[in-house]
């Protein structure tokens, strides 16, 4: 059975059994999932204090809505995620923060207030990235999209073997991302469930997960209320939150280490119970027959 | 050439290998499959050539998609297929006349074309909503309502590839081997966008 390889993100370490949340707090006026709730900074600021009351590890803040819409160039994504870095670091000393962005420019301005990891949804399309992740000490997340552009829909797209695409790709940026520098403990991968995907090949990477928590790089998965968990059950955006966690429990059971979601508490508990299946963690309590 | 020309849908969700427990392709599969039966019982034959693109995003080594699908629809109406004409999915217009013209030399067959318009036809398509999108639909539907050859040639594949019409080059096929044959007209037109890809089920009668 494949395990976790070792994980260091800000001035945290982390062993190969751990299953983190990461939380997602959008600085965006349209994302399919909270539509706006935290568009304004006080609300975004407001759902950090939640997640982080809740028990997320690190939360991924993120400018830019991953679905097509109106261009959202350079200057507006530092407006809209730069000054909020800054307030949740300055807010938090100890938290782990994540950025959600492809453009190494981006990437420079909230690691120089504080971001702790890079969370590179599109691919490795700004070939920067790395070198900006490395000079900062950051964490990068390497995704596998198929090669897509940033902010597109996969169209017809197949694959002879989808989570091969997605493993050569993975090791590839990883290893490139290692050659820039970044320190490997700080690589991540990231097969993208629906990003160059349809359901079909989203479901295949979930029941293959293994394939890639092998490989000896820290596996995250972003499952949360996407459309492969709605075309599967036939379930809207808003009625996904049953499903979404049965793929969390099933990635965790494959090894993925950082979970990307909308829901942290129930994430929590849906990981801590199959870190105590695993045996990676002690049940809570024991007493029944013990007495 | 004096066979009819059927244009077809090339969604994947036609393919068995992608539909799920809700069949969601089944009425346009339906007619799609009646449209091709229709035609080749004119032509008096079962029997038809298919005419395709190539995958616009190819990343493996499979049929293009166009192919399979019309495969699928031919195989479901009980028509052979006797030959597959893959066009490249950005072929210029020149290319798609001479290869055309050359298939119009050839005896009478029926020309399956799978082919659709443009997937940016809302928000929610594939390609997100484009809203030069509809116009060049029209253009592509009123081609075929009048089935006018040179209307076909005139699509622009920039426009078209922008527009993520994937069916145009395959278009200009049929149209450069239909022109100068007879007069063509349109015996079926039928059109629908659920997904925000504009679907066309045509039948054209030549000669």
């Amino acid at each position: 059975m494949s395990r976790g390889a070792p994980l260091r993100l800000g001035r945290r370490e982390y062993a190969p059994t751990a299953r983190l949340v990461m939380a997602i707090v959008n600085r965006t006026p349209d994302s399919f999932y909270d539509k706006g709730l935290t568009w304004g900074e006080d609300a975004a600021m407001d759902r950090v204090r939640q997640v982080v009351d809740e028990g997320a590890d690190l939360v991924d803040i993120g400018g830019i809505k991953a679905a097509p819409g109106a261009v959202i160039d350079a200057d507006e994504e530092k407006r809209r995620v730069v000054g909020f870095v800054a307030r949740v670091r300055d807010a938090y000393p100890d938290l782990v923060i994540s950025v959600d962005t492809w453009r190494s420019e981006v990437a420079r301005a909230v690691c120089e207030v504080g971001a702790d990891v890079i969370n590179d949804a599109w691919g490795g399309v700004d070939a920067g990235l790395p070198d900006v992740a490395a000079e900062f000490g950051a964490a990068l997340v390497c995704t596998h999209t198929g090669g897509v552009t940033p902010r597109t829909r996969p169209h017809r797209i197949e694959y002879d073997d989808v989570v091969a695409d997605a493993r050569d790709s993975l090791v590839r940026q990883a290893e490139r991302a290692v050659g820039a520098g970044v320190e490997r403990e700080r690589v991540v991968i990231d097969p993208a469930h629906d990003f160059g995907k349809n359901t079909w090949h989203s479901l295949e990477v979930t029941r293959r997960l293994d394939e890639l928590t092998g490989l000896g790089w820290p596996v995250l998965v972003s499952l949360s209320n996407k459309d492969f968990v709605g075309e599967a059950l036939d379930r809207p955006v808003g009625e996904r939150l049953t499903g979404t966690l049965a793929a969390t429990a099933l990635c965790a059971w494959h090894g993925a280490q950082i979970y990307r979601v909308h829901e942290v508490p129930q994430t929590r508990e849906v990981l801590d119970l199959v870190s105590t299946v695993r045996g990676d963690l002690p049940p809570a309590r024991t007493v029944r027959g013990l007495g | 050439m004096s066979g009819s020309v059927v244009v077809v849908p090339s969604a994947p969700l036609l393919l068995p290998e992608y539909t799920g427990r809700q069949d969601v392709g089944a009425d346009l599969r339906d007619r799609a499959v009646e449209a091709i039966r229709a035609a080749t019982d004119t032509d008096g034959s079962d029997r038809a050539v298919l005419v395709v693109a190539t995958d616009r995003e190819q990343r493996g080594t499979r049929p293009p998609l166009g192919q399979r699908v019309g495969r699928h629809l031919c195989e479901l109406a009980g028509v052979g297929v006797d030959g597959v004409v893959a066009v490249s999915w950005d072929a210029t217009v020149d290319e798609c006349r001479a290869v055309g013209e050359h298939l119009g030399r050839r005896p009478a067959a029926t020309l399956v074309v799978v082919a659709d318009g443009s997937a940016r036809r809302g928000e929610k398509a594939p390609g997100h909503l484009d809203d030069r999108a509809a116009a060049l639909d029209d253009e592509i539907v009123a081609a075929l309502r009048t089935a006018d050859p040179e209307r076909l040639l005139a699509l622009d594949p920039g426009l078209c590839a922008d527009l993520l019409a994937h069916g145009r080059a395959p278009l200009q096929v049929a149209a450069a081997a239909m022109a100068g044959r007879g007069e063509p007209r349109c015996t079926e037109l039928e059109v629908s966008d659920p997904l925000g890809v504009l679907y066309v089920v045509a039948r054209l009668a030549v000669g």
